[in-house]
């Protein structure tokens, strides 16, 4: 038996022989396949290097109304069979979930969307130690940490009830982060080919904002006007995604959403759309019940239209299934994971020429949600603040603690600017940079 | 009934294929190589509102070979059972190995270790893949009911989580380590929502509760159902109270927030290869540089934190880490100074010492990072009551909401799910959404108080991140309440 999701009739073969074993009045089968490298240097070397292949089945099955669900990476033929057995027993000892309406139905014919650069599929750990290379020789000698990392994985949903979807994409993604002294410079790209990646290009600019970062100084804590670069914006939109238009947060309460939608909660200028289908943010066409998705605009014009679901919070909140479930059965409810929103016009330095006094963020550190149904988050500046005075950059900042609302801050937006890209080292969403006329920081670190 | 995934039949197959993964990496030239087998079994039961939200079993099993080839570190994994596939991998890890070099440094050279045959599990009372799923499962729907009485929780959550991890460890050293370990644990709680304001209290930790290695009887001992309904009422009675004030007060921490507080501003901190920029890129660096070991005042005279991964029952506990180094108790902070940092085979040699036994993998596709075993605080004297009626002017915050500190690991800011003013010794009026801040080593030298032995428990954390490839591990903190002078606190 072919255990790898190697094309789409490999997958949909294993998956259908699953579905013919099992007794369950439904079931669905998720094969998940992905072979990855990752190389990671520190102080211009590598010092973390591996690669690995797995994959993993995910079956959910109903019996009289009970659900339960089981992943393995144990896909011989005998586990197979016990697999299926086992997810049986265990829906027959689960309580019934009135709550669940069955696996989705077919919306079409079957999804295929195989999508691979071969420069990322067939990148050898020679080529990644290259790309390191490149980038730290272009770092006019200070030292250098980061990542090169090479991917390609596959997703097929197979149910009983006919959906049957494959898609298989390619991810490369380069992080750098340059110290010069006591001043330290970030870049991130990520993309399906490698070779749109120049990573001595991305050296040079981390080298370079890391020696403008040189010499920190104090800024007293307060709201200041905030120019925030895309990793930064990227960030706001993901935590967006998880907790504020992730419609089992609405349904509950827990999102601002569940007492504003259909109102201005952002800027005229501000358009948020979740889109898999679209090959700027590496997504897939469906989500892990095998539903298609389809562009879902959530704040159109500044007003929250929408939230993501899944085919069970859907039927609980009575709307229609968005796509944008996570492998189930799930706690943490739908997310919208290909997040874009619309960039504006200008360049990042004619967002800054526009602050009088301000500060310029390059990204956030461990950002944390300090009160969901508010949209506010706390988190630390990092590798690269700076101090704007008559709309230029005056001088390097030590990092500060912020406390914002999402919300807020999209209300307030002074600029958009033009180049939008994709973002992101855990989860990504294609951002501009923005201009918020408000950004409130309430601590400062030693550095 | 045992609800165990398939019976484990091919873990003597399994040894066999770790055994021709290393030979093969030796013979094509590793100077050094590790093979790990790594089974993990997962058992996860959401229930919310009385209903089962996911109840999730999982099973992963696979094989990674770690090499040091020319000084360089390469490290390859399968999850293929086949003969042709563990050679294979391990000579990707020669050739990821050889890579390295491309970019290299000096080369790696890791300190001794004693390699021998050994197995260890830890103790378990009630194994959880024999526990019935239907008294789980009434426990979770029993207490989320109980907790839907209260008329403001709109929602009621109950989870618990099992693991068992079934590792077997070969060395080109003569290492041969096999070790099980079954870990623990659930929580529930209760979200109260009106008009637009939402209030949480959890029991008996938040984040899905508390953790630790052990059976099924950890969660026995937490009496879920009894305490359902009160977290229900506090949840609730959270609506209405006031802001907690912005001040700079006496803080008291309870046991859970205090050991997040360990977590986050010490056991982070202290990992060596943070303090030698490793992850600078990541998760960052550390306000430690290797010349403060030693001599670096981290806090008050009162603090003392000890790294114990043979502490019973704890969620950091183990018999050998994922180089195959013995567990160890390592005493980190003594009387406020820093003694020692957490080091691996790698990095240990750069302090003249051998590895205090810290390097583990989230599993058999990730190599062994420098981890936190059980990093808290010992022991001090008196109860919570005590340090209360002993407090004349402060605030009392119980159970983590959120947490957040910088890239050195200096400012942070930590918020609880609720708190309690504290007038002339009592505990007053409720207060809510309470958060306080502050910088490490300036905040740990206004510690004045920890209690005492009675109060205190070791607090699993089932999702501490690092790495890249990310990792999630299991740590362990002993902690009970603390008091700290002039902290900032205040409310977001």
């Amino acid at each position: 038996m072919n255990r790898e999701a190697g094309g789409p009739d490999a997958a949909f073969g294993l998956l259908e022989e699953i579905l013919d074993r099992s007794p369950a009045a439904e079931t669905e089968a998720v094969l998940i396949s992905r072979r990855a490298g990752v190389t990671r240097f520190a102080d211009s070397r590598i010092h973390q290097n591996v690669a690995e292949e797995d994959a993993e089945l995910l079956l959910r099955v109903v019996v009289d109304g009970r659900v339960a669900g089981l992943r393995t990476n144990r896909l011989g033929g005998a586990d197979l069979d016990a697999a299926v057995r086992r997810a049986v027993e265990i829906a027959r000892q689960t309580p019934p979930d009135p709550d669940f309406p069955g696996l989705p139905e077919p919306a079409g014919g079957a999804i295929t969307a195989d999508r691979v650069a071969a420069a990322t599929a067939e990148a050898t750990p020679q080529r990644r130690a290259e790309e390191v290379r490149r980038l730290v020789d272009a770092c006019a000698g200070f030292p250098a940490a980061g990542v090169v990392e090479t991917g390609i994985w596959a997703v097929a949903v197979a149910n009983s009830r006919g959906v049957r979807a494959y898609g298989r994409r390619s991810r490369a993604a380069l992080v750098a982060v340059v110290q010069a002294e006591d001043g330290s410079g970030y870049i991130q790209a990520v993309d399906a080919d490698l070779d749109r990646l120049d990573a001595a290009a991305l050296g040079r600019r981390a080298a370079e904002k890391a020696q403008a970062a040189r010499r920190p100084t104090d800024l007293e804590p307060g709201t200041y006007p905030a120019v925030l670069e895309a990793p930064a914006v990227a960030l706001l939109l993901t935590y967006l995604a998880m907790t504020t238009f992730n419609g089992r947060a609405v349904l509950e309460g827990r999102s601002a959403l569940a007492t504003r939608l259909g109102q201005q909660v952002a800027d005229p200028r501000v358009q948020i759309w979740d889109d898999g289908n679209d090959p700027r943010t590496i997504g897939l066409p469906f989500d892990f019940e095998g539903v298609p998705k389809r562009r879902l605009d959530l704040i159109r014009n500044g007003v929250a239209v929408a939230a993501a679901y899944d085919s069970r919070t859907a039927h609980k909140a009575g709307v229609a299934n968005t796509g944008h479930a996570l492998p189930q059965p799930n706690a943490f409810g739908p997310v919208p994971a290909n997040l874009l929103m619309a960039p504006g016009e200008g360049t990042l330095e004619s967002l800054i020429a526009q602050v009088d006094r301000g500060v310029l963020i390059t990204r956030f550190h461990y950002v944390r949600v300090v009160h969901a149904a508010r949209t506010v988050i706390t988190g630390m500046t990092r590798d690269g603040t700076f101090l704007i005075e008559g709309g230029r950059i005056s001088r390097s900042l030590r990092n500060l603690r912020f406390n914002v609302s999402m919300l807020d801050v999209l209300a307030g937006i002074g600029a958009i600017g033009a180049e939008a890209r994709l973002v992101g080292e855990d989860m990504a969403a294609v951002a501009p940079p923005l201009l918020a006329r408000e950004f409130t920081f309430t601590g400062r670190t030693l550095f | 009934m045992d609800h165990r995934l398939g019976e484990s039949a091919g873990e003597a197959v399994w040894r066999a294929l770790g055994e021709r993964a290393l030979d093969a990496a030796v013979g094509m030239g590793a100077e050094y190589a590790d093979v790990r087998v790594v089974r993990t079994e997962t058992l996860s039961l959401s229930v919310k509102n009385g209903r089962p939200e996911a109840v999730v079993a999982d099973d992963d099993q696979g094989l990674g070979v770690r090499v040091l080839a020319g000084g360089a570190w390469g490290f390859a994994a399968t999850s293929r059972p086949e003969p042709e596939a563990v050679v294979r991998t391990a000579r990707q890890a020669v050739e990821i190995a050889q890579a390295s070099r491309i970019v290299g440094g000096p080369p790696v050279r890791l300190t001794p270790a004693e390699a021998g045959a050994a197995r260890w599990r830890n103790p378990v009372e009630r194994d959880p893949w024999t526990v019935p799923l239907e008294e789980m499962l009434a426990l979770l729907v029993a207490a989320t009911e109980s907790m839907m009485r209260v008329p403001a929780v709109r929602v009621a959550e109950g989870s618990m989580d099992f693991w068992r991890t079934t590792k077997s460890f070969r060395s080109s050293e003569g290492a041969a380590i096999e070790q099980v370990i079954t870990e623990s644990g659930g929580g529930i709680g209760a979200v109260a929502v009106r008009d637009g304001e939402v209030q949480r209290r959890s029991y008996p930790a938040s984040f899905r509760g508390n953790f630790g290695t052990g059976g099924y009887e950890l969660v026995d001992r937490m009496d879920l159902a009894g305490h359902a309904l009160p977290i229900a009422e506090e949840a609730a009675a959270l609506l209405d109270a006031p802001l907690c004030p912005d001040a700079e007060t006496t803080l008291i921490l309870d046991g859970d927030q205090t050991a997040l507080q360990i977590h986050e501003s010490i056991g982070h901190a202290i990992e060596f290869d943070r303090i030698l920029g490793m992850e600078a890129a990541y998760a960052g660096t550390s306000f430690i540089t290797p010349a403060a070991i030693g001599a670096l005042r981290y806090g008050s005279e009162v603090m003392f934190i000890d790294a114990d991964a043979t502490l019973p029952g704890a969620l950091g506990t183990f018999g050998f880490d994922d180089e195959g180094v013995p567990a160890q108790r390592v005493p980190i902070v003594e009387a406020g100074i820093l003694r020692n940092v957490l080091t691996n085979r790698e990095t240990a040699g750069v302090l003249g010492q051998r590895s205090n036994g810290t390097a583990r993998a989230s599993g058999w596709n990730r190599i062994p990072l420098i981890r936190m075993t059980n990093v808290g605080l010992l022991p001090g004297r008196g109860t919570l009551d005590e340090i209360i009626a002993e407090t004349a002017d402060g605030i009392f915050m119980s159970a983590n909401k959120s947490w957040s500190i910088d890239d050195k690991r200096l400012n942070f800011q930590f918020g609880c799910e609720v708190a309690w003013e504290i007038k002339r010794g009592r505990r007053t009026r409720m207060l809510k959404q309470p958060v306080y801040s502050g910088i490490t080593p300036q905040f740990w030298a206004e510690l004045d108080w920890v209690a005492g032995p009675g109060e205190f428990a070791s607090r699993g954390t089932p999702n501490c991140g690092k790495g890249q490839p990310s990792q999630m591990m299991h740590t362990g903190h002993p902690a009970g309440p603390t008091r700290f002078r002039r902290v900032r606190v205040g409310s977001r």
